[in-house]
């Protein structure tokens, strides 16, 4: 008799999981022809349960929403830098969207050994580097090292772009309101003026693990994604600047830009959605040379 | 008469008194300018560096090349075979010898002044939250291996001199290292300089 409502409860314990996951693993995204989809993810590299669990519903989620690359903000691998660690926080984890031809875009972090950069299914040109996705320019920056070689290099091809999307991914926050880490000021002072002048229009970064999306601060939007692998429970001191913050799961994003829209979604560890929203990006400005 | 004989004994007093006051000022023009002592300890930091990645380049030469794999084993076993053969190189290297005492002393004022600048809260912050290390250091060590890099405060960086790619700064615990970027391995540091 006992094991019988057991097995009653347990049973029921099952249909609503799988009732749950079904509602909760709803895509929120439009889905437009020929739009550029990708993957966020931050911090990713822990190698623990988490990380996997991230993994497999960032596959369950590419069966309705067909990314085709991911980007990485940095941590890609904890711990000792050995081959096994490859293997276990990376290319298990992520196996299944490796053989389906994903393609991972990583920058460094603090945690990373600079070598990452030799490391092929990174596809890094180098410690820094720019690549282009349809009508966006990636820039991919090394914040752990912003010398002025760097600088100016990111400003040359900041004003060299034409594309009308720009988005820049880096480790450290220039915004957060993570109670660990938290913005750095010290990096702001010196990107914040290149981003407004060069017309970027977001910026992703992890270093804190949780996500926030953060107002926008002069015409930029900032996001926090760094907790595809490691989470800091309850880390997130909301301030004026937090538009959205989540520090109770792991999670990851899936973005969408199709002409002057940007969409985006984030999905936790159980595959509920977290944040939804657009950006519009706004109408470039004008500047005529044209004597008066 | 003896008027004339003094006026002229003056005169020549004064000539051979110009004369001279002429070549103390020529000897004194040709004499090397007035010598920028940080300036000579920067150009020893600089020529110090250079030697060492010439050591790093001509031993880089010797492995096989350094390109992209999607092997980690293959990358790590580079990155262990360079850092073998210099260290084997440099067997008796040793604290100062690329941070030699009067570039240390250079590098200290430069970072005391920023410290001090309208850049230090910023800075030290950036330290706290890039995950500060505490490590011992040893010169022509392998940095150890999993332990985090501490972030560079971006303002800081603008302010020392540059380096070429083989070689960046660091920090670990209160000291400014100097390291090797693709061999891994710890090329000197001064001590205590950071607040």
């Amino acid at each position: 008799m006992r094991r019988h409502v057991r097995d009653l409860i347990l049973l029921l314990v099952g249909i609503g999981l799988i009732v749950e996951t079904h509602y909760a693993q709803k895509l929120l995204l439009p889905l437009k022809e020929k739009s550029v989809r990708f993957a966020v993810i931050g911090d990713s590299g822990s190698g623990n349960k988490g990380q996997y669990e991230v993994a497999q519903r960032m596959l369950e989620y590419r069966q309705k929403f067909p990314f085709e690359f991911v980007i990485m903000l940095g941590d890609n691998i904890y711990g000792t830098d050995s081959s096994s660690a490859y293997t276990k926080n990376f290319e298990l984890p992520y196996k299944p969207l490796l053989d389906g031809g994903v393609k991972f875009y990583a920058a460094l972090g603090n945690h990373d050994n600079p070598d990452q950069r030799l490391y092929k299914l990174f596809n890094m040109q180098n410690r820094y580097y720019t690549y282009t996705k349809g009508d966006i320019r990636f820039f991919v920056l090394d914040s752990r090292y912003m010398d002025p070689e760097q600088l100016k290099w990111l400003k040359k091809e900041l004003q060299s772009s034409g594309s009308p999307w720009k988005i820049c991914y880096l480790h450290h926050p220039l915004y957060s309101s993570g109670g660990a880490h938290g913005s750095d000021t010290d990096l702001r002072g010196l990107l914040e003026p290149l981003f407004v002048k060069y017309g970027v229009n977001v910026v992703f970064a992890g270093h804190d693990h949780f996500y926030e999306r953060v107002r926008s601060q002069k015409g930029i939007y900032y996001f926090i994604s760094g907790a595809a692998g490691k989470l800091r429970r309850g880390n997130i001191r909301r301030t004026e600047m937090t538009a959205k913050g989540f520090d109770q799961d792991l999670s990851f994003m899936l973005v969408e830009v199709s002409g002057d829209e940007l969409h985006f979604q984030v999905i936790s560890r159980t595959g509920s959605s977290v944040d939804v929203g657009m950006i519009q990006r706004p109408v470039p400005k004008v500047i005529s040379s044209a004597p008066n | 008469m003896k008027a004339q004989t003094q006026v002229c004994r003056a005169c020549s007093g004064f000539v051979f008194a110009l004369t001279f006051s002429l070549i103390l000022l020529g000897a004194a023009g040709l004499q090397a300018p007035p010598v920028n002592e940080d300036s000579l300890a920067l150009k020893e930091f600089a020529d110090a560096v250079q030697e060492y990645v010439r050591l790093h380049k001509q031993l880089a030469g010797s492995l096989t090349p350094h390109k992209q794999s999607a092997d980690p084993a293959k990358i790590m076993a580079y990155q262990d075979s360079l850092a073998r053969k210099i260290q084997e190189a440099r067997a008796g290297a040793k604290q100062g010898d690329i941070f030699t005492p009067a570039s240390a002393l250079r590098f200290r004022r430069l970072i005391k002044n920023h410290f001090q600048g309208p850049h230090a809260t910023q800075s030290k912050e950036a330290i706290r939250r890039g995950d500060p290390v505490k490590v011992v250091l040893r010169v022509n060590d392998c940095y150890p291996k999993g332990v985090p890099l501490t972030t560079m405060p971006a303002t800081l960086l603008q302010n020392l001199p540059q380096l070429p790619e083989e070689v960046k700064y660091g920090i670990v615990n209160k000291d400014l290292i100097l390291r090797d970027t693709r061999a891994h391995l710890v090329v000197d540091f001064i001590r205590d300089v950071l607040p």
